[in-house]
């Protein structure tokens, strides 16, 4: 309990060297840092002043999730192009339930038809969501041979659920989904191992 | 997400802040990676929480607590979130808050 007669000198906390960020120090390191050092926050220090403190709630703000965005839609994209390389395979590794998710966007999205009927595939590809993109190349025998980090799942699904998150946010600015502070870091490892394997895959493809 | 950039560099190309956006581009143009390209041109200063207050290491937990309840309520903040620093003659020496 405080004593309220007492100066707030007998109960403030120190500064230590380990709990200052400078404020030109990025938003890249300011995460690492957060998986290093345990203290709950940094004060921020510009010139020789401080100016404010940083959490790690404050790293969910736009910034990072702008970040974690871009890079995420990268990878969808990515992955897209690698369903497309063919197609009907594609589809084929897709659940049956899933498939006809895609199609039933496909109507709401008045995509046109082939003039025997059918759907227009790169079309169809796009009316699939990343998860799907994801089973797609999880089961592609050549692809996961170059792409070795789709088979954790566990992150592949992380990756959806964070695309989604932030693609389609409630009212919380800050939400709970996003990861927590032991697993931000290594997630984004991932995802940036990710995104180098399937440029070298789609690079070989190409040719 | 290449382009975007590019664009943001010509868009800034003037400016004292836009040649340090394209230097910082150019000299992190090593990585491929999209997350890191942007991380690196978003600072701390950017997302950090600015302090509550600043109180003298003298004042008494009394006068700081109600001082500190009036300036969240003004503010519309959650007391229990927020972070002070303490000085002594005008010296940062500490810092007082729940977290």
């Amino acid at each position: 309990m405080f004593d309220y007669e007492k100066s707030i000198n007998d109960c403030m906390e120190l500064i230590t060297p380990a709990s200052i960020l400078s404020s030109d120090t990025s938003l890249l390191d300011s995460i690492t840092a957060f998986e290093t050092v345990s203290g709950p926050f940094f004060l921020i220090l510009q010139g020789n002043q401080f100016i404010g403190w940083l959490s790690y709630k404050d790293l969910h703000k736009q910034p990072l999730r702008l970040c974690l965005f871009s890079m995420l839609i990268n990878l969808e994209r990515m992955l897209l192009e690698v369903a497309l390389k063919n197609s009907k395979e594609s589809f084929k590794k897709m659940p049956e339930n899933r498939l006809k998710k895609a199609q039933e966007l496909y109507k709401l999205k008045k995509f046109n038809f082939t003039q025997s009927g059918d759907y227009y595939t790169s079309n169809l590809m796009e009316c699939t969501n990343m998860i799907d993109k994801f089973t797609i190349a999880q089961n592609t025998q050549s692809v996961v041979e170059m792409v070795p980090v789709l088979k954790n799942d566990h992150l592949c699904r992380k990756a959806e659920m964070l695309r989604n998150e932030i693609a389609h946010p409630g009212m919380e600015e800050q939400s709970s989904n996003l990861p927590n502070r032991e697993s931000l870091w290594p997630f984004i490892q991932w995802a940036e191992t990710l995104e180098d394997q399937l440029q070298n895959y789609l690079e070989y493809v190409r040719g | 997400m290449d382009k975007l950039i590019a664009v943001t560099t010509v868009s800034l190309s003037d400016t004292k802040a836009g040649k340090n956006i394209k230097h910082l581009i150019d000299d992190d143009m090593t990585s491929n990676s999209h997350f890191q390209q942007l991380a690196h041109l978003i600072t701390v200063t950017d997302i950090c929480t600015p302090f509550l207050s600043t109180f003298e290491s003298r004042s008494l937990v009394r006068v700081v607590w109600t001082e500190w309840s009036d300036l969240c309520d003004e503010r519309g903040l959650d007391p229990v979130e927020q972070i002070a620093i303490v000085t002594d003659e005008n010296k940062v020496i500490g810092w007082i808050g729940y977290v």
